[in-house]
């Protein structure tokens, strides 16, 4: 029995010029097949490569879609009209949210709609949700990073409040990774954060860094760091360091081929001789800059401006309040990025530090990383 | 610059549509006749994510038939709640599917929610290349 096909414009270069043609067929199926024979070119506008109808390609018996009748299977009678009519579809780079939240981005030349764009498509790692991995989060989330990963084993205590900004009173005993969602989250709702309640270590450094743009390092301790240093150097991942000692802090961006934490510092200092925050104080606005740096380099590596802190060490002292810059170059001995590197894979680095091993870390290992 | 003419008062009922939407995108049908757009179609948006997206829905889009039917070119119209009338990437994508069709856009950023100046611009869209029409409302 004869049916009316409408061709819709797009297609009618295929049909000749055609915009109506008449086909036997007893149903949807057979009917395109038909027309998918008679002109070829029609099958790849109908069909992706698994033979189903394209989700944009609207097909009516009628009035009435196929997908609300049976689907190809919708059986003909004749005397209907059949017709194939293209989605019409489009839509806006943002929503209004994002455009009001973002506003003073999409005016500044350097970031604009499409640098916007890659700070929303971008995935940052953090590591430690503490005094430095505070203020980055809070910046990169502020300014959109779309995805976040945050890995840290510990619990929000009370000695950490005067500077560690992602938690407050009340998230004393919580989970550093869960209030540090919390906070990011009441920041600016849009972003991802992918919380990893574990301590970092041998064992779950590649599988976690592997799945980020950027890695930003907010470590309190020397096996940490250089672990940190050699898991992202290993994965050709750029790593955001920063540091702070009492009242100094100092910043810099390690890209592989440019040289990393182990051409400045091939050992780790004896055991004991450089004390931790927890041993010797900080300044608490001190992290606060330091990882703020850390959040403006990570944004300038996403969006490809300015100069980054490759190469360069920044040195700032928060008594003196004064910068300095030392130039760093990769160190051709350097046993991680030197031209004959002996460091290839990932070490213990808590014996290569001297340190001993933390209890959380012992029993970590009895369990499975958390990464949820 | 090619022109296309739409009485002003097809032209507020496109920009009338976009404010009830907002801040949702909305979207329509026009036909055109002769460079004169004489039929205004509104259509729901059946996108899940509306902010920043509008799909015709697929009910409302029979609305093509009849306009051909009746000797019409088919066209269409969406608005930007927030945002300049200028196809987006994701516009000059989908346009692909109706190459050379008019497509009216309509703009709200400065609208300030009825008492500001919103924003109509008509366009024809044939692969990567948009080209801007005069739009003339009379």
């Amino acid at each position: 029995m004869s049916v009316t096909v409408y061709i819709p414009t797009p297609f009618r270069a295929l049909t000749g010029g055609q915009a109506r043609v008449e086909i036997d067929a007893i149903n949807v199926s057979g009917l395109l097949g038909d027309l998918e024979t008679r002109y070829p070119g029609m099958r790849d506008r109908l069909r992706d490569d698994a033979g189903s109808l394209h989700k944009f390609i609207n097909v009516y018996v009628n009035s009435d879609e196929i997908s609300d009748l049976e689907g190809e299977a919708t059986s003909l009678k004749g005397g209907d009209d059949v017709s194939i009519i293209p989605a019409v579809a489009g839509g806006d780079i943002f929503t209004p949210g994002q455009i009001q939240r973002y506003s003073r981005h999409l005016l500044l030349d350097g970031v604009g709609p499409s640098g916007q764009r890659k700070l929303m498509e971008a995935r940052v790692l953090l590591i430690g949700a503490g005094g430095l991995g505070s203020p980055a989060a809070l910046y990169l989330a502020a300014a959109g990073v779309g995805t976040m990963g945050i890995v840290d084993f510990d619990t929000v205590d009370f000695s950490n409040l005067q500077r560690q900004i992602l938690h407050f009173t009340d998230d004393v005993g919580k989970l550093k990774v869960e209030s540090a969602a919390e906070t990011i989250h009441a920041m600016n709702p849009n972003i991802k954060v992918e919380a990893h309640n574990a301590i970092l270590d041998s064992s779950n450094a590649f599988e976690l860094f592997e799945k980020y743009d950027y890695v930003l390092n907010g470590v309190d301790n020397f096996p940490a760091r250089y672990l940190a240093n050699d898991a992202a150097y290993l994965l050709g991942k750029t790593l955001i360091d920063g540091g702070i000692n009492q009242f100094e802090g100092q910043v810099t961006v390690y890209k592989p081929g440019h040289g990393c934490y182990r051409c400045l510092f091939p050992a780790p200092p004896p055991p004991g001789s450089v004390p931790s925050c927890a041993e010797a104080g900080v300044l608490g606005v001190l992290p606060g800059i330091v990882g703020s740096m850390q959040a403006l380099e990570t944004i300038k590596q996403i969006l490809g401006i300015g100069e980054p802190l490759i190469g360069r060490l920044l040195l700032f002292d928060a008594l003196s309040m004064e910068f300095r810059t030392l130039k760093l170059r990769r160190d051709k001995q350097c046993p991680v990025c030197g031209d004959n590197p002996t460091i290839t894979e990932l070490i213990d680095y808590h014996e290569f530090c001297g340190a001993p091993i933390p209890h959380e870390l012992a029993e970590q290992r009895d369990r499975v990383p958390a990464t949820h | 610059m090619s022109t296309i003419s739409i009485s002003r008062s097809d032209a507020d009922a496109v920009i009338e549509h976009a404010r009830k939407g907002a801040p949702d995108e909305v979207c329509g049908l026009v036909g055109v006749r002769d460079g004169r757009i004489c039929r205004l179609t509104p259509a729901r948006n059946a996108s899940p994510t509306p902010r920043n997206r509008f799909e015709i829905d697929s009910r409302d889009l029979v609305q093509v038939i009849r306009d051909e039917r009746d000797g019409l070119d088919v066209g269409f119209y969406h608005s930007h709640p927030a945002s300049r009338a200028y196809p987006s990437a994701t516009d000059i994508h989908f346009a692909a599917l109706w190459p050379g069709a008019l497509q009216l856009m309509v703009s709200l950023r400065n609208d300030r929610g009825g008492k500001g100046v919103p924003e109509l611009h008509a366009y024809r869209i044939n692969g990567d290349r948009v080209e801007e029409l005069r739009l003339i409302v009379e």
